[in-house]
């Protein structure tokens, strides 16, 4: 009880010198807002892309079971026949369908479902949801989605034409995992189906799992719920990890910010300890308003982090606008932690000084660095054997081991730094004055320079981590073969054939299409070309096949094998020699038929789709047209006489928000640089704006430490522009320094993290931004800090009449 | 109330060695005033330190109400700050983040008062230093000597009962001067211990005792002439 009040007395002291240095609290607050709002914003982002084990089942089945797709001359009859009395069962046609208004056709995912399958503990419940109105119960009713609502501009209650039908629109329906997708929901009535059906299956655990391998063995398509989905951790490890980093490079220019704190109020801490505070009181005060500071920040950070996300959300394919939970309270926490404890260090070293000493407001001087040397080359030493360790290990804990080697590594530079420090300073002697009262002074007083410049050190050795990684993600996309053509513009949407024809009067357009895949009972088909040659190697790979008239030809700029591709071979779009037939797969190990490949090569090397067939010869193969692989519809491809910038893209983009119907999107090989520079560079911004508030807390830090100089300068009747280089030149040293450190620091992360990445990056030496960091941060820390001394009033007296 | 044994201070060791004080033998009974003068250097703020308990003797005991304070831990000399001791210095004596009102009400919050209580009391004290009136101000919006009133009201506030001043006047006019030394004063007829270090003989004159300083010891004592044994000066020990 007694104890509680002295923490609140002190606890109001701190608080109140939160409010009073609102300047300091706040960029506390910034430096915990940036992380945690990177850390759930980039979480938000990846969590929308990124499905759930259970999100994936609920698309995939809603809540059934198994999930039954016909094949191999199992039917659904035969299907339905051979299971137990028990079993519950709906059954769900997908497809493709065209939905007609006023003139107006939107092509939309067609989703038949028997009555009432949607409804809560119904099988197919989460499939779908309906949002307004009422799900189609009959033959001659539909809900539509939002999509193709406002594309139709039709109301509830008013009418469409589907497959030459008029039919009722009763509701409004959404697929929960895409909002802006075009989905069409149908009343399944046990006619033929039309596209492709599947059984949804309710059963026992043990039973699903025997009848699912005596269908698999009939040849059907057989999804069990405990089978489906897949969790890929990696990803959010990552982040959680690129996170931790970023919280601890905050966490020690946190340190910084409270130590010049810290040192501004060392006789206030004095006159609290001559008045009888405990140091535990002390401390613990002080840890209570960094956790405050940090809980505002974590705040802010989440709101900035999700505005963030949401702002992003019309570039994103299906945001459902979902948080992750334990991301966001994860980094909340972190952020919380991360405050404490780099708080911890200056307030036990503030609070720990003799309460004379405090008293007098003088500067300890530092005793020997030389143990701090040995630590930080050390740690420093352990650090690189870690991210060696990581890199070229090839354990599962890679990325951990990765981690806390750069961790060690700017540890260990940092506790290096008071050396380098006051090694430095016996070198001053031929400097002009006040270079040498800037190198002597960082010198003399190296404790607490030290972590001044290590704040500098961690805050813009991210900036040269994310140099380094846009360095080296430019060259990989240099290096890999593009998407598109460059002259092609990809449209995709409900209205993707009416943006294509606007495409056709806006632009000179050689060719248009549309296209699809090619699939065998309902899977797609995949063929491998075993014999493929490059570059005199032999090089294997597996494509999904496109398939179209032939348009698809003269889009892909292959006309030259019309001929091959009227006769029903395949057509290949790559810079490989293909060999002379493929052999094709469907969902089965063995081989559904052999084709012979047409001898052209494409002008361009594409990475997908990588080969063609004409649709005239799906049916004689046995197979039959579908969804491209990126469930999009009905493509189309418009070829223009021409490369397409990034203006016409743009262009593009306008018509096809014009063209009458929401949802539709254009992709372009012009754009597709954009959007990954736009993001590092965004990211390389934010580093170097926060690299520059980090040099301007070591400068507070630095004029802190040079007031008494000043003062004394001042008395002993320095020109005013001396006094403002002496304070100048001191940040521009100390900024200098932590650059220097940076790179080292920056660049192990990356080294060791580009090998790990999936793509395998080649290290780039990002040269320009090196530079940039080695010089033009310390003249803006200098110029900065003149500036700042120009206007700052004149030096306050700093003794007190006890010494 | 304070006794000092011998007490010598030696700051730095081996050739570098500086005698800051001592030894010096000297003992303060309850409600004394005693200013202590000397030239700069001569160790009156290093004594007061001592006193206090900011600092250990390299050499001899200091008792404070009969306890030896070497005896004491951290937090026991923590307590004995916050419930006996008030210090007043020349200039930075308030927190800037808090009222008058709550700079006094610091040490008996620090010491586990519940907070109504121990602005209740630190009414009273502000009330006996006369600036009941401006109980919410913050220090940067009262004068000099205000601030040196709230100081001293904070020396004796709830429990405290020995008030260690170093120079206190120093920043002050003499007229305010004059009233910080009267209110002392007034607080010593209540019972209070004062030690005060001062350079101004016309401040040392309002104490019961004077004891001199030069070069680290104590030369000698006078005693205030209404108060004093006639012999206003005595050979003194050490
Ligand atoms: N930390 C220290 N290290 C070395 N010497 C010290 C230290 N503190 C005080 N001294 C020395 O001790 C002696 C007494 O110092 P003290 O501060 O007690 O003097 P003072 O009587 O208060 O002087 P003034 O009237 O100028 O305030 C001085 O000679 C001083 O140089
Ligand atoms: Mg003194």
């Amino acid at each position: 009880m007694s104890s509680w009040n002295a923490l609140r007395a002190l606890a109001r002291v701190e608080l109140r010198q939160l409010a009073w240095h609102r300047g300091r609290s706040l960029l506390v607050v910034l430096l915990i807002a940036v992380p945690v709002a990177a850390m759930v914003g980039g979480s938000a982002l990846l969590f929308v892309t990124r499905q759930t084990i259970e999100e994936q089942r609920v698309e995939a089945m809603g809540q059934a079971t198994l999930r039954m797709r016909p094949g191999g001359g199992w039917t659904m009859e035969r299907a339905l026949e051979s299971l137990p009395e028990h079993a519950r069962t709906t059954t769900v046609v997908r497809g493709t369908v065209e939905v007609i208004s006023a003139g107006r056709r939107l092509r939309a995912r067609d989703f038949r479902l028997e009555p009432h399958a949607l409804e809560p503990g119904e099988l197919a419940a989460g499939l779908l949801v309906m949002n307004a109105g009422r799900a189609p119960g009959k033959a001659g009713e539909v809900a539509l989605s939002e999509v193709l609502i406002q594309g139709l501009g039709v109301t509830l209650g008013e009418s469409v034409a589907i497959d030459g039908r008029t039919v009722l629109v009763t509701g409004r329906v959404a697929d929960p995992e895409n909002l802006n997708s075009a989905v069409v929901l149908r009343p399944y009535d046990g006619e033929g189906p039309v596209g492709r059906p599947s059984i949804l299956v309710e059963l026992p655990e043990a039973e699903a799992a025997s009848i699912a391998a005596q269908w698999e063995a009939q040849g059907a398509q057989v999804d069990l719920r405990s089978r489906t989905g897949a969790d890929d951790p990696f990803e959010a490890f990552l982040i959680f990890v690129l996170g931790s980093f970023a919280f601890f490079e905050a966490a020690l220019v946190v340190a910084a910010a409270f130590a010049v704190g810290m040192r501004r109020r060392q006789r206030e801490l004095g006159l609290l300890g001559s008045n009888g505070a405990p140091r535990s009181g002390m401390v613990a005060a002080l840890l209570v308003s960094a956790a405050a500071l940090a809980a505002v920040g974590g705040a802010l950070g989440i709101a900035v982090g999700a505005a963030c996300a949401r702002a992003l959300h019309p570039y994103l394919d299906g945001w459902t606008g979902r948080m992750n939970g334990p991301f966001v309270a994860g980094a909340f926490v972190l952020g919380i932690v991360t405050a404490v404890l780099a708080a911890t260090l200056p307030a036990c070293g503030a609070v720990r000084l003799p309460i004379r000493v405090a008293l007098s407001g003088r500067r300890p001087v530092a005793g020997s660095s030389r143990g701090w040397l040995f630590a930080g080359l050390g740690l420093g030493a352990l650090g690189v054997l870690l991210v060696l360790a990581g890199a070229f290990g090839g354990t599962r804990m890679a990325a951990l081991l990765i981690l806390s080697g750069s961790i060690l590594l700017a540890l260990g530079l940092g506790a290096a730094s008071p050396w380098i420090l006051g090694g430095l300073a016996s070198w001053a002697g031929p400097l002009p004055i006040a270079w040498r009262l800037a190198v002597r002074d960082a010198g003399r007083f190296r404790a607490r320079n030290g972590p001044a410049v290590t704040a500098v050190m961690a805050g813009l050795s991210v900036s040269v981590m994310m140099a380094a990684l846009i360095a080296s993600v430019k060259d990989l996309t240099r290096v890999l073969d593009p998407f598109l053509r460059d002259d092609v513009i990809l449209v995709e949407g409900p209205a993707a054939e009416a943006v294509a024809r606007e495409l056709e009067r806006e632009f000179t357009v050689l060719a248009a299409a549309p296209f699809q895949a090619v699939y065998c009972d309902g899977s797609l088909v995949r063929a491998h070309f075993a014999d493929a040659i490059r570059d005199g190697e032999r090089v294997p790979f597996d494509a999904w096949i496109a398939c179209g008239g032939e348009e698809l030809l003269e889009v892909f700029g292959v006309e030259a094998a019309v001929r091959d591709f009227r006769a029903g071979q395949i057509v290949t779009v790559t810079a490989e020699r293909a060999g002379a037939s493929v052999s094709l797969f469907g969902s089965g190990s063995d081989a559904i038929g052999v084709v012979p490949v047409s001898g052209s090569v494409a002008t361009q090397r594409l990475r997908e789709p990588r080969a063609l067939l004409s649709l005239d010869h799906l049916d004689a193969l046995g197979l039959h047209a579908g969804l491209p692989p990126r469930n999009s519809l009905l493509p189309w491809l418009v070829r223009l006489d021409r490369p397409v910038t990034e203006a016409m893209a743009e262009r593009a983009r306008g018509l096809a928000a014009a063209a009458g119907s929401p949802g539709n999107t254009i992709d372009a090989e012009a754009l597709r640089m954009e959007p990954i520079t736009g993001f590092y560079t965004l990211v390389l911004a934010l580093c170097i704006v926060t690299g520059l508030i980090v040099i301007f807390v070591a400068t507070a830090l630095s004029s802190v430490e040079s007031t008494e100089d000043a003062a004394i300068l001042h008395t002993v009747g320095a020109a005013p522009a001396l006094l403002r280089a002496h304070a100048a030149t001191r940040a521009g040293y100390l900024a200098f320094l932590g650059s220097a450190l940076a790179i080292p620091a920056g660049l192990m992360p990356m080294i060791g993290f580009q090998r790990l990445a999936a793509l395998s990056l080649d290290f780039v030496m990002p040269w320009r931004e090196i530079a940039i960091t080695l010089l033009v941060m310390p003249l803006v820390a200098y110029a900065g800090t003149w500036l700042v001394a120009t206007w700052r009033k004149a030096p306050r007296r700093a003794s007190i009449s006890l010494s | 109330m304070l006794a000092f044994e011998d007490v010598t201070r030696v700051h730095g060791d081996g050739e570098r060695a500086v005698r800051a004080l001592g030894p010096v033998a000297f003992e303060i009974r309850a409600g004394e005033f005693v200013a202590i003068m000397g030239p700069s250097g001569s160790g009156k703020s290093t004594l007061l330190s001592l006193a206090g308990a900011l600092d250990q003797p390299s050499d001899g005991r200091v008792h404070l109400q009969g306890q030896d304070l070497a005896t004491l831990g951290a937090a026991e000399l923590a307590a004995l700050r916050r419930r006996t001791i008030g210090f007043v210095f020349q200039d930075f004596n308030l927190l800037p983040g808090l009222t008058a009102l709550e700079n006094v009400a610091l040490p008996l919050e620090l010491d586990g008062t519940p907070g109504r209580e121990a602005r209740e009391q630190a009414n009273e004290a502000l009330a006996r230093v006369q600036l009941e009136r401006l109980t919410g101000r913050f220090p940067d919006d009262l004068s000099g000597g205000e601030r040196q009133r709230v100081a001293i009201a904070r020396a004796f506030v709830g429990p405290r009962r020995m008030l260690l001043a170093d120079e206190p006047t120093g920043a002050l006019d003499s007229v305010t001067g004059e009233l910080v030394m009267r209110l002392m004063r007034d607080q010593c007829e209540r019972g209070l211990t004062a030690v005060l270090v001062t350079h101004d003989p016309s401040h040392a004159a309002w104490a019961d005792r004077v004891l001199y300083l030069r070069d680290g010891r104590l030369v000698d004592e006078t005693c205030a002439p209404e108060t004093g044994s006639g012999s206003p000066v005595l050979p003194l020990r050490g």
